[in-house]
């Protein structure tokens, strides 16, 4: 294959990949509105308010999927912005210490949570360096303050999560 | 004849202190009272919530809602060291009553509500639908500044 050939498929591939990030489900901030993504996407599976008042939808999928959006509308029901969390970013900014509260406002809501012995643990599923699927294990310490997170692979044996689904995806 | 009688009012009494030791209401969900109950007893009993929020104090708000399906839902809020502080419905009557003086936000439905079951529109705009624990359905459409203008239902 020439190397030109691969300059082309990428130039034609990459905006169609990047615009499905940017805009899931073309959703387009400034310009859709509250009902368009009602129609487009569906019931959202979480609606909260963040600290400015803005109404958020979230699509978090749980507990099996793997993809997870939040939609933000400003108060005249358009959408302020669109993405998809979950995402590397985003599991940059955890550190020990913090606490459930803090955890759910940059990840959202866990796909999974249990006790062994007496600890707390939560779980996220998602999807680490590209496409591959990872759970993002957290644990507690007594005070509920995050002390750790692991990334296992979703191929870890036990993991249960090889044959997870999809969830709502644009 | 006396034998039987001393019987049956021991089994009286000892069913009565049955009763009255048993937790009513929206304890009884929980098999407890709420005083004392963690968070891992209620993972445990009840499982993953539909929704969790957070108080301003900081304090895990863990609802279970059924809201597609369900008629009502449950609400439990947890102190900060994770023992249950609350449990109580929602939906509940009272609730609806302070909704119909009209110019609540979402965030105030979503406290006295809980999730809507679905949301639709008029025009632009929602309407959040609910099934009520009465078997009724409530819709609540927001207006002007999103803000509540109509109750129907």
């Amino acid at each position: 294959m020439r190397w030109w050939s691969v300059v082309v498929a990428a130039a034609l591939v990459l905006p169609a990949v990047v615009s499905a990030q940017s805009k899931p489900w073309g959703i387009d901030p400034g310009r859709s509105t509250m009902k368009d993504v009602r129609s487009k996407v569906g019931m959202p599976s979480v609606i909260k308010f963040n600290a400015e008042g803005d109404e958020v939808w979230e699509y978090n999928n749980n507990p099996t999927g793997f993809h997870a959006y939040r939609i933000v509308f400003g108060p005249d029901n358009v959408v302020k912005s669109a993405r998809r969390m979950r995402v590397d970013a985003d599991r940059l900014q955890i550190k020990p210490g913090m606490t459930t509260k803090e955890l759910v406002e940059i990840m959202g809501e866990p796909s999974l949570i249990y006790f062994i012995r007496d600890r707390l643990y939560w779980e996220w599923r998602l999807h680490y360096f590209g496409d591959q699927r990872h759970r993002l294990v957290a644990e507690f310490d007594e005070d509920y303050q995050l002390k750790s997170t692991m990334l296992l692979g979703a191929h870890y044996r036990g993991s249960g999560t090889t044959h997870g689904y999809g969830g709502i995806t644009p | 004849m006396r034998a039987a009688a001393f019987v049956w009012v021991s089994l009286a009494i000892v069913m009565l202190a049955g009763c009255a030791a048993r937790p009513t209401g929206e304890a009884a969900i929980y098999g407890k009272a709420p005083e004392g109950t963690t968070m891992q007893e209620v993972r445990t009993r009840t499982g993953l919530p539909n929704a969790m929020r957070f108080l301003g104090s900081g304090e895990e708000v863990w609802e279970f809602n059924d809201r597609r399906v369900g008629w009502g839902g449950w609400r439990v809020v947890f102190e900060l060291d994770g023992k249950v502080r609350e449990i109580k419905s929602i939906r509940r009557p009272e609730d609806i009553a302070r909704l119909k003086t009209g110019g609540a936000t979402g965030q105030e439905v979503l406290e006295l509500l809980g999730e809507p079951g679905g949301v639709s529109f008029t025009g632009q705009d929602a309407v959040w639908e609910y099934c009520l624990p009465d078997r009724s359905r409530l819709k609540v459409r927001f207006g002007e500044g999103k803000r509540v203008v109509a109750i129907e239902g």
